[in-house]
């Protein structure tokens, strides 16, 4: 399968028009276009490129980046944890907030907090990453001065634990807009649903507290269609997180794999590519995983 | 009961949140009135650095009269700050954004306009940009050209170390030049600027003579231009450009800073060199941070995260301006934006129809509309930075003129056709200008697509991401009108953008051939007595004025946002002003 996308990304990024950023220079000579050209190995058919690549990467070499001449998976190893930390902080304030946000909105269904809940998730689904980042930027590294603005730590490499979690909240929060809403909502539609099941009803009409019957019971069977929802927002934070990156100046994957397309970095393109493929389809497994663990009726195949 | 989606209650959930998107809208919260837009990225790859290519000409004589036999070169600026803001201080650290990773090596194919920055404070030159853009002293104490024009002798200095002890020589200018730029292999990033450079001698070891095809009076100019010098010691038998340990990591430097540490996606940290052979500088350290969104630049620039930096967002300069904190100051760029017709079609070969769109595009508001005003219409590639040699009374004048610009197309032979577009054998006037999207073209385009309406001329604008339309229009010459601009060295030798050799494959874009035009340029090019020079670009700057091988639109002023206690920047566009970094310092 990453066979799969391997070859058809590569196809598709060197057929793309324009070309490596350092031939489309305006201060490029057709003579230099020529020589950097060969010195890339860019002079060769794609179908050939494509073997001498996919011959390094079964080595574990995927290539050399076109726009720093750094080897592709040093690059992609530099960036990659940023954005796992990112991602994985904003996916699980999503779900330490969204689910009991979630689970309010559906107990106390058409009432005053169900309905803020759902203001607060048109306006989460609405918003652009970009404007909340830079508003919250304004508000509160301009004019409070509260929390750093961009980057990871404040300098460089060196940073105790409460400089990087400064770095994070921002970034992290406005990342996790982008996922919220949508466990909110399926978190409160899916509890509903449960919530109409016989077996609730005959768990309250024996007595069992409320919450012990919505906890015990109603929750867990209501969290598998969630957490496969859970499963398909991965790709959504992998994407959502090339604004937020660029915005606060977070060193990730997103802003890495804008910068490649943009500058036409062939091997990093697909190199990362072949890597974000690879997160996704584990992402899935996990989901996976987790279903077994959440419905005892499913059992790995 | 179900909650219907056309509930009462789901409609002021959506109306609530509408207020609420509205009020976080509104002016006074967001710094930039537009979006920051996706196609607005501080630039990574190069388009605001773009040198020259030197073309052929002709030999001639006579001695230099640009710093010659050891006369003093333009002395630095002085900062006027510093005489107002008191004794300068030691220490503290100025940061600075950079759009993406710096490349530190001026000459890799990979060093565009964020490590141009870098460049220029590790790696000294043998000239550096003065004080009215003539080049001044640096690694050479003095030069001179051979009476016949064909070398220029640098003079070099004696008491400069690399960041590794090792002493600087003779042998790093043979290196840099005759193994790294002329090496046709390698195609080093500016080499295109020293293409009258045959090769380079050592004459002894603290002087260098470079030997040349042809008279080249800008070349002192042109090595004050991204043109820093490497150590050879430091690359051994590695190929320059493949050498990470350098070119992304700790490279051997003989700059007012040195790295102390380089953080992919995050910052090059640098840190004073105590050695620096023009003395010690002030600043502890001086950061290049990677912030690549421009608001988020200016938000941290209002914070004090940022020292001192390029308004790229003309549009938030008022907000900019407002706080107390920080200053924001104009500078000169040799600098200037143009509207390229091209000359393969037939319509666009008649001056006339030239000079109609000059007088038929608002030029004024267009500078007004995307330039906040901090800009001047251009006739000519003189920019006005060069106050040596531009003198605006030797330009013809295309102020704003519909009627003029219509009677100039009615003479070209250009009527109004049934539905108002200008027609001529049947033809209408009717063409495609393609868009590069970067910084203020698209809004320019806009704008021009309104004038030529005006006039009868129908322009379709197709907008094309910056990657492939440099391919389109730059690589290909596949375009029929577009509007780009050129940055060049602090010297009026405009030879390459202009000349017929240099039409259809060179920086020629519009393919303009002129026999009488190229003589000028030529002239120009080598002539080495400065009165008799300036007599040719009067002269140049007069012919291209008058017929337009480029319509001429603007040039533009780079605004500086420079934190309150920044002290000690001279009055130089911020490329140049990172040559004097040694004299920054920070009022505490």
């Amino acid at each position: 399968m990453l066979l799969l996308v391997s070859a058809i990304t590569f196809l598709l990024v060197n057929l793309a028009p324009g070309g490596p950023a350092s031939l489309m220079r305006m201060d490029a000579t057709p003579e230099q276009r020529e020589a950097l050209s060969l010195r890339l190995g860019l002079d060769q058919p794609v179908p050939v490129r494509y073997v001498q690549w996919l011959g390094g990467a079964l080595h574990g070499d995927l290539g050399t980046s076109l726009g720093s001449n750094e080897p592709v998976a040093l690059r992609v190893v530099q960036r990659l944890p940023n954005t796992l930390l990112l991602a994985g902080v904003a996916l699980a304030l999503s779900i330490v907030i969204g689910i009991p946000m979630g689970v309010v909105a559906a107990l106390r269904r058409n009432s005053v907090p169900d309905f803020l809940l759902a203001a607060v998730s048109i306006l989460g689904v609405s918003v652009p990453a970009f404007w909340l980042g830079i508003i919250l930027i304004l508000a509160l590294s301009v004019n409070l001065n509260w929390l750093p603005s961009s980057g990871i730590t404040s300098t460089a490499g060196e940073g105790g634990l409460v400089d990087r979690v400064q770095h994070l909240i921002m970034p992290a929060l406005v990342l996790s807009t982008t996922v919220l809403p949508y466990v909110v909502r399926f978190t409160r539609s899916a509890l509903l649903e449960v919530l109409h099941q016989d077996y609730v009803r005959t768990a309250t009409s024996k007595g069992l507290a409320r919450v012990r019957v919505v906890f015990g019971h109603a929750l867990r069977n209501a969290l598998v269609p969630v957490v496969s929802i859970i499963g398909t927002l991965v790709p959504r934070l992998v994407g959502g997180s090339v604004v937020t990156e660029s915005v606060f100046g977070w060193p990730g994957m997103g802003r890495l794999a804008i910068e490649a397309a943009n500058g036409r970095d062939y091997p990093l393109i697909v190199g990362i590519t072949v890597i974000v493929a690879s997160v996704v389809v584990l992402s899935s497994l996990i989901v996976d995983l987790a279903y077994t663990w959440l419905d005892p009726r499913i059992r790995l195949a | 009961m179900r909650m219907h989606w056309l509930h009462w209650r789901s409609g002021a959930a959506a109306l609530a949140a509408l207020v609420l998107f509205g009020a976080g809208c509104s002016p006074a919260a967001a710094p930039a009135t537009q979006p920051a837009q996706p196609t607005n990225p501080p630039p990574t790859t190069a388009a605001a650095a773009q040198p020259t290519a030197a073309g052929a000409a002709k030999p001639t004589t006579a001695p230099a009269s640009q710093p010659t036999q050891a006369a003093a070169p333009a002395q630095p600026t002085q900062p006027a700050q510093a005489q107002a803001a008191g004794q300068p201080q030691a220490g503290g650290t100025v940061t600075t954004p950079i759009g993406a990773d710096p490349t530190m090596n001026p000459w890799h194919p990979n060093a565009f306009v964020e490590s141009v920055f870098v460049n220029r404070v590790l790696f000294d030159s043998l000239t550096r940009p003065g004080k009215d853009l003539a080049p001044a002293a640096d690694l050479a104490t003095s030069w001179d050209a051979a009476p016949d024009g064909m070398s220029w002798t640098f003079h070099l200095r004696d008491d400069v170390k690399w960041s590794d002890g090792q002493p600087f020589t003779a042998d790093d200018v043979l290196f840099t030049f005759n193994d790294i730029v002329l090496n046709q292999a390698l195609a080093a990033t500016g080499k295109g600027n020293f293409t009258a450079v045959q090769n380079v001698e050592a004459v002894n070891p603290t002087t260098v003579k470079f030997n040349l095809s042809r008279p080249f009076s800008a070349l002192p100019s042109y090595l004050a231009y991204n043109a820093g010098i490497l150590p050879r010691h430091a690359f051994a038998s590695q190929d320059p450009f493949n050498d990470n340990a350098f070119n992304k990591g700790k490279p051997v430097s003989s700059g007012p800073f040195k790295v102390e540490s380089y953080a992919s996606g995050d910052s090059v940290v640098l840190t004073r060199n105590d050695a620096y052979f023009g003395g010690k500088p002030y600043l502890d350290k001086l950061v290049f941070k990677v912030v690549p969104d421009a608001n988020t630049q200016i938000a941290q620039a209002l914070s004090g995260e940022l020292s001192i930096m390029i308004l790229d967002n003309k549009a938030a300069v008022d907000r900019v301006k407002s706080a107390q904190q920080v200053r924001v100051e104009p500078r000169q760029l040799v600098q200037y934006y143009w509207l390229s017709l091209n000359q393969t079609d037939p319509r666009f070969t008649d001056v006339r129809v030239r000079q109609a769109f000059d007088y038929a595009i608002d030029r004024q508001a267009i500078i007004t509309a995307v330039e906040k005003g901090y800009g001047k219409p251009a006739n000519s590639a003189i920019v006005p930075a060069f106050t040596t040699y531009y003198d605006a009374s030797h330009d013809s004048d295309y102020a704003f003129n519909p009627d003029k610009a219509k009677q100039l197309l009615a003479s070209a032979g250009w009527q109004p056709g049934p539905d108002g577009i200008l027609q001529k054998d049947g033809q209408p006037f009717q063409f495609t200008m393609d868009v590069g999207q970067r910084g203020v073209l698209q809004p320019t385009n806009e704008l021009i697509q309104q004038n030529l309406k005006a006039v009868g001329i129908q322009a379709d604008l197709n907008s094309m991401e910056w990657n492939s339309y440099i391919q389109k229009v730059v690589v290909n010459r596949d375009y029929t009108a577009t509007v780009n601009w050129w940055v060049y060295p602090n010297d009026p030798d405009v030879f390459p953008y202009f000349a017929s050799s240099a039409a259809g494959k060179g920086f020629n874009i519009p393919g303009y051939k002129d026999p009488k035009l190229d003589a000028l340029l030529t002239a120009v090019q080598t002539e080495t007595d400065l009165a008799k020079r300036k007599q040719d670009v009067v002269d140049l700057q007069s012919y291209m004025s008058a017929n337009l091988p480029y319509v001429f639109m603007w040039y533009p002023q780079e605004l500086d946002v420079i934190n309150a206690n920044l002290q000690g920047v001279p009055d130089l566009n911020l490329r140049d002003a990172m040559h004097y970094v040694q004299e920054w310092w920070l009022k505490k």
